[in-house]
């Protein structure tokens, strides 16, 4: 069976769509940060929308191929992406053979890329294995890279054609959140504020959760609540007045009052926002989310449609099979067109 | 939008995939017997798609898939549950763990004597005498939050948390005392360790405390306490439990 070996592991790991039921011990579910792009990678590999990726922060990392040929894919924040020396684009399935070198630079745009494996990730069954460190930071329902780790891969199916798909394009709407549940915290004039705010992700942010840079969110009683549960996507007010959004590998339970909630649609799209790059936020209701919960589910669920086959060159045109090569031998053959 | 009920309980919406079902704002063991009969009927009486309940002190957070069900119906659900007067009363199971109080295990154990004015067989006995009750778990893996506590051992909580906190350290804060399942850092006064492994890995995480248990310590040597650690790497059951 082939292997993807881990050189460097940046801030990888491998991601589905989290584990559930194991939030009263403490342990959060994890999973992907932006569903949408797990999803998108996974159809350009034949994979079910949650199967498990890798998942790829926003420092460099490179893994090499071992075994093979495999066949991937990438989607997510935009960045560069080699195999060996060939720059290669995120959105087309990529065929990658035995010693070849994947590259992935720094993220441009976003933080968060998926790479997915035709036939999926076989090294290690998450149900049964644990991370190795247990010191209650990282999330135990991950696979954390480290260097020198290695995943076993199914090996790519016999056929050469590549898949296409039109990646969903970085909007600029607002963060759609439901305000609570603690908004009995703060007065109407703070919670307009925070809704008017024009705010940044600071550097200081990560799977755990995202600060957030901008006005000073004051209370209207007091900071400290009797800790309650906590949800992904909860806005929490620390102390100092600044905003935490917390993310896939939260806490369980929180002692901050929380303002607002981002919606399950939107986290995602949250998750992807760069450092530094402006972020406002919009209210809606639970009615109106719960829509569009469904209609993300709905747009997940259609991604395999949108699928194409890459178009090979076209053979009406002979000086395009000979740019390409892909006449090989057989360009002399057919000197006298060219003539 | 959430309900505005001055009342408990009351449902507080957490976005599109969670609600909290409160009953109240305070530590308090009736209000956290409520919190864990609601989560018990949930289990009796699932309603499809609910996730999971997360038991917290003073409040149930279910987390729930918006594909599968909506907010008004799992808040409808939960809050019939909540005022049913057939209520399932908790029920939690004793256990008795041990715990050694030398320096060596409880690193701030003579620092907290000197503080409360106790001395290190005066702070045991006061540490060993309640039956403590365990209202949630959290914050790190099975991190088990213990309410019970002898007032005399109130201290409010260290002024920077501190990493590395050894597993099944038993440390005490803010009018609490708290069991560790894994290392990790933490605001608290370390004051013993118990060598019983109370997170076990494997086949699916393992935790042998539960929300709703009631807890006995009792000290126990160094001695005692490197046997029973080997004992339980061995794979022994350690934790006695009285019911």
């Amino acid at each position: 069976m082939p292997t993807l070996a881990v050189i460097d592991a940046g801030i990888s790991s491998i991601q589905g769509l989290g584990r559930y039921g194991s939030q009263r011990y403490g342990i959060a579910p994890g999973g992907a940060m932006d569903r949408y792009a797990l999803g998108e990678s996974n159809a350009l590999t034949g994979q079910p929308a949650g199967a498990a990726a890798i998942e790829i922060g926003p420092l460099p990392a490179r893994f090499r191929v071992m075994g093979g040929p495999i066949r991937i894919a990438f989607a997510g924040a935009d960045r560069d992406i080699y195999i060996d020396d060939r720059a290669v684009d995120r959105g087309t399935s990529l065929h990658v053979t035995d010693g070849e070198i994947v590259s992935v630079r720094g993220a441009r745009e976003g933080q968060y890329t998926y790479l997915s494996v035709q036939g999926g990730l076989h090294g290690r069954d998450e149900a049964q294995t644990p991370p190795k460190d247990l010191d209650g930071q990282s999330n135990r329902n991950s696979w954390v890279f480290r260097n020198d780790d290695r995943v076993a891969v199914l090996a790519a199916t016999g056929g050469q054609l590549e898949r296409r798909l039109r990646l969903a394009k970085r909007s600029s709407l607002p963060i759609r959140l439901v305000l609570g549940p603690q908004l009995d915290y703060f007065s109407d004039e703070v919670v307009q504020a925070f809704l008017a705010g024009a705010w940044t992700v600071s550097h200081a942010s990560n799977r755990m959760a995202y600060i957030l840079d901008g006005p000073r969110v004051e209370f209207k009683k007091g900071f400290d609540i009797v800790s309650d549960g906590i949800v992904t996507g909860h806005i929490q007010i620390s102390g100092s007045g600044q905003p935490i959004a917390v993310l896939r590998d939260r806490g369980t339970i929180g002692g901050y009052p929380k303002i607002a909630t981002i919606i399950s649609s939107d986290i995602g799209r949250f998750a992807q926002t760069s450092v530094g790059q402006d972020l406002r936020f919009e209210a809606v209701s639970v009615l109106e989310a719960q829509v569009l919960a469904r209609d993300f589910a709905f747009e997940l669920a259609n991604l395999k449609p949108k699928v194409e086959a890459v178009n090979q060159p076209s053979i009406t045109s002979v000086r395009a099979l000979l740019a390409n090569n892909v006449a090989g031998d057989a360009c002399n053959a057919l000197d006298w067109h060219i003539a | 939008m959430a309900l505005a009920h001055s009342t408990y309980p009351r449902a507080l919406a957490c976005g599109d995939s969670g609600v909290s079902i409160e009953f109240g704002d305070r530590i308090d063991i009736s209000i956290n017997d409520r919190v864990l009969a609601l989560d018990a009927s949930l289990s009796a009486t699932p309603l499809l798609g609910i996730m999971e309940t997360v038991p917290t002190y003073r409040a149930l957070m279910i987390h729930y898939d918006p594909v599968e069900v909506s907010y008004d119906r799992v808040v409808g659900h939960a809050l019939s549950l909540a005022t049913d007067e057939a209520q399932p009363k908790a029920v939690g199971r004793q256990l008795k763990i041990p715990v050694c109080y030398e320096a060596e295990f409880g690193i701030d154990v003579d620092r907290v004597c000197g503080q409360l004015g106790l001395t290190r067989n005066q702070l045991i006995d006061a540490h060993t005498l309640p039956e403590y009750r365990v209202f949630m778990l959290g914050f790190m893996p099975g991190f088990a939050y213990l309410g019970g506590i002898d007032p005399a051992l109130s201290l409010p909580r260290c002024a920077k948390p501190r990493q590395g906190a050894p597993a099944g350290t038993i440390s005490i804060a803010a009018g609490q005392c708290a069991v560790h399942a894994v290392e990790g850092p933490s605001g608290w006064h370390w004051i013993g360790r118990t060598p019983i492994p109370t997170f076990q890995d494997g086949a699916g995480p393992h935790f042998a405390i539960e929300p709703g248990d009631k807890i006995r310590f009792y000290p126990i040597a160094p001695h005692e306490w490197r046997e029973m650690k080997c004992a339980g790497l061995a794979g022994a059951d350690l934790l006695e439990r009285v019911c």
